[in-house]
């Protein structure tokens, strides 16, 4: 027959149901709104299809506007460009000086690798160029050239302040002081979910030391383990004394 | 041996050989003393600090480039270039040296600072021309820096930073900056322990005391604008760190009375702070406080003393008074100048009033640095969460800063009986925002554009920010306030989830 229990054991055992309850109720209302937020916000975000970047080769500037001005019959190319892999759209930013477009030869180029895209004259006037193309089979260094194919000049809006990059842009060979504007989009919208694996080689540029399976442990620890512990340092919180 | 040895153990005490342990053992025994509360929070404090210091490109944090040069030019020419003057010296020269400038044009590093349509690095290609061009640099190519605004702040936090800097010296820029990102982790850890311990002085004696500190502390290591900066090279890291330190300081001094380690340690806090940051030095506030009150209830003097010591402070009170606004009003203390100050302090917080101008900076106030800046702006301020976004961080700061006060109203008892510990806290949150306030004014009439009160400059207040947070759940019936506090901790944790997104989405996609 079991001993009758003392009153201090019957208050431990009340606080400690006490204390089992606030921890479900914690658990329970941590886990209610982490499921909610991550499925209604997290998750769409980053499962939203976006526009990616593969390559952003020279921004446009941020204050002044300057211009790569290419006449007629002539060639402008910027060197020292990253080319990645894959079916992509280069865009650049055109001008024509209110006349008609002239057409344009857009030309990619790298060890082994060169590609050529004729662009008609179907753009308008200070708005965005986008060039298709089908890139490299592998990443090269290379460059790009624009040449004008019409007989009336056209300009390319460019960067000549803080934003510059590191290419260096020439017309017919002759240095120009300004880059002009030049991103790589990937050639269909993705997710940045499905673009994960990508982000991943990226992030350990400049950082070698930093092992693609440590990067991933560290994506799943962030994503999962920030939020899981953060719920369960409460709820371990709450049935520890003080 | 035997015999001693077995007299000793008789005693319960064993031989030195016995009993020494391994460092192994040494370390596991000090994890088993941390509250696994606190080492879980600490754990995710870790984690989110490394992967923001992966994610965040190098030199992007805020004015990180600045902070850099200055730990280079402490490493690379073993000089301390404090320049105390609010002016520029006159032959600066190049801001940073050849090795910063070619780092930063040769990875695209600095065309991305503050450029939302630039992205970070995207090639190996980026990596083998910049390795080249670095590689061929000459000697001196690290040490040719010139003066950046950096130099004005004190000399503490460029000193720890030049460690890993030498440390690594013969690696490449990169891994010296990502290096020098990771001493910030101990600091970030530093700042998330004072946190715990700050809130169990405060938050022990109310009813859930030990959830409500872990709520306090989770608040903390969940902000994104703490991560933010522990993945940047900014002194400002180490300073909330102190501030944190010091105001947990204070509080167990004005509880447990004097003893010489925590008035050593105080004093320390308060001079580390101030060689950090010109923002350290209000610290001294809240910590003289504390000591005088201990000191008083130590000692009580006679009543001539007390009267002297209280005039003197009220004399020493109205002298920093003035000479803050002196300060302040650059130099011209006016009724009409003062004015102008009183009226921006009320409409930063509050709305005009008819009789008022409107305030020399229209459009910024307490919801823009609070909330927009503190909790929703990262990197070089271009990555931003949507207005919606912000608009509900408002709504849901306003509800839990309402909630927190009701928990003051409601504990108006037990706050009546540590009325010092409540005005040390009062002196020190006010006293540091006051002087915020006093730097941004004078800089607006300076140049009549920069704010300057920052979401940053809010991390010294952070612990008590947790705090308050954790307030806001104290009142409510036990069963609420558990269900409430694990729905806003799952909250602030989707908040740190969805600021690194941005920032992802911003440099990578």
């Amino acid at each position: 027959m079991p001993s009758p229990r003392t009153p201090a054991q019957r208050t431990a055992g009340r606080l400690r149901a006490l204390a089992g309850r606030e921890r479900v109720l914690t658990l329970a209302g941590g886990g209610i709104v982490l499921v909610v937020l991550l499925m209604t916000l997290v998750l769409p975000y980053l499962d939203q299809q976006r526009r990616i970047a593969t390559e952003v080769s020279q921004p446009p500037p941020l204050k002044s506007v300057s211009l790569v001005e290419i006449p007629g019959a002539q060639q402008a190319c910027m060197d020292e460009l990253g080319l990645l892999p894959g079916r992509q759209v280069a865009e650049l930013h055109i001008g024509t000086y209110g006349r008609a477009p002239s057409p344009l030869l857009f030309a990619l180029s790298g060890p082994g690798y060169a590609e050529t895209v004729p662009v008609p004259a179907t753009y308008v006037d200070n708005g965005l160029l986008e060039v298709p193309f089908n890139g490299p089979p592998k990443v090269l260094e290379g460059s790009v050239c624009v040449t004008n194919r019409g007989h009336t000049p056209v300009a390319l809006y460019a960067a000549a302040e803080s934003s510059k990059s590191r290419s260096i842009t020439t017309v017919e060979g002759r240095l120009w002081p300004s880059n002009f504007d030049l991103a790589f989009y990937a050639a269909k919208p993705r997710s940045l979910l499905a673009d994960a694996g990508t982000i991943m080689r990226r992030l350990r540029l400049f950082h070698a030391h930093l092992g693609l399976g440590l990067l991933w442990l560290l994506a799943i620890l962030f994503a999962i383990g920030v939020p899981l512990g953060a719920i369960a340092a409460l709820t371990s919180a709450d049935t520890a004394r003080r | 041996m035997a015999t001693s040895g077995g007299a000793i153990e008789r005693e319960g005490v064993r031989p030195r050989e016995v009993v020494q342990p391994t460092l192994a053992a040494r370390a596991a025994a000090v994890l088993r003393r941390i509250p696994t509360p606190l080492l879980v929070l600490l754990v995710i404090g870790l984690i989110e600090g490394v992967a923001w210091i992966v994610v965040l490109p190098p030199l992007q944090g805020p004015d990180e480039v600045s902070h850099f040069a200055y730990v280079q030019k402490v490493a690379e020419t073993g000089s301390i270039p404090w320049h105390i003057s609010s002016h520029e010296p006159a032959r600066a020269g190049h801001a940073y040296s050849t090795e910063v400038e070619v780092a930063g044009l040769c990875s695209g590093l600095t065309g991305l600072e503050r450029n939302p349509a630039a992205r970070a690095p995207a090639s190996s290609v980026d990596e083998r021309v910049c390795f080249a061009e670095l590689n061929r640099l000459p000697a001196g190519a690290r040490s040719d820096g010139g003066f950046t605004s950096a130099f004005k702040n004190p000399p503490l936090y460029y000193l720890y930073e030049a460690v890993p800097y030498l440390m690594l010296h013969n690696s490449t820029f990169f891994t010296r900056a990502f290096a020098m990102r990771l001493a910030n982790l101990p600091l970030m850890l530093a700042l998330v322990l004072f946190t715990w311990l700050l809130a169990g002085e405060l938050l022990l004696g109310l009813p859930r005391g030990p959830a409500l500190r872990a709520v306090a502390t989770a608040a903390v290591v969940l902000n994104p604008q703490l991560m933010m900066m522990t993945a940047t090279v900014n002194p400002d890291l180490l300073l909330a760190m102190l501030w944190s330190a010091g105001l947990w300081l204070s509080v167990a001094t004005v509880r447990h009375g004097l003893t010489r380690a925590r008035v050593g340690w105080l004093i320390a806090v308060c001079v580390l702070a101030a060689f950090t940051q010109g923002r350290g030095l209000p610290l001294i506030l809240p910590a003289a406080l504390a000591l005088a009150v201990a000191l008083w209830r130590l000692r009580r003097p006679r009543r001539r003393v007390a009267y002297a010591i209280i005039a003197a402070s009220v004399v020493a009170v109205l002298v920093g008074g003035y000479v803050l606004l002196h300060h302040t009003l650059r130099g011209e203390v006016t009724l009409g100048r003062t004015e102008g100050f009183l009226s921006y302090l009320w409409q930063f917080y509050l709305p005009r009033l008819g009789f008022m101008a409107p305030t020399i900076h229209p459009g910024y106030g307490i919801r823009q640095a609070f909330i927009d800046r503190f909790l929703g702006t990262f990197a070089q301020l271009e990555v931003t969460f949507s207005p919606a976004a912000l608009n509900f961080l408002s709504r849901a700061a306003e509800v839990t800063a309402v909630a927190a006060i009701v928990g003051l109203i409601v504990h108006r008892r037990r706050l009546a009986r540590v009325p010092w510990v409540v005005a040390v806290l009062a002196v020190g949150a006010l006293g540091y925002l006051l002087v915020l306030h006093a730097a941004a004014y004078a800089s607006l009439l300076e140049f009549s554009g920069d704010p300057v009160i920052t979401g940053r400059y809010l991390l010294p207040l952070l612990a008590l920010y947790g705090v308050g947070i954790a307030l806001a759940f104290s009142w409510l019936p036990r069963a609420l306030s558990a269900l409430l506090s694990g729905a806003a901790v799952a909250g602030l944790a989707v908040l740190q989830l969805a600021a690194l997104a941005i920032v992802l989405e911003r440099f990578y996609a």
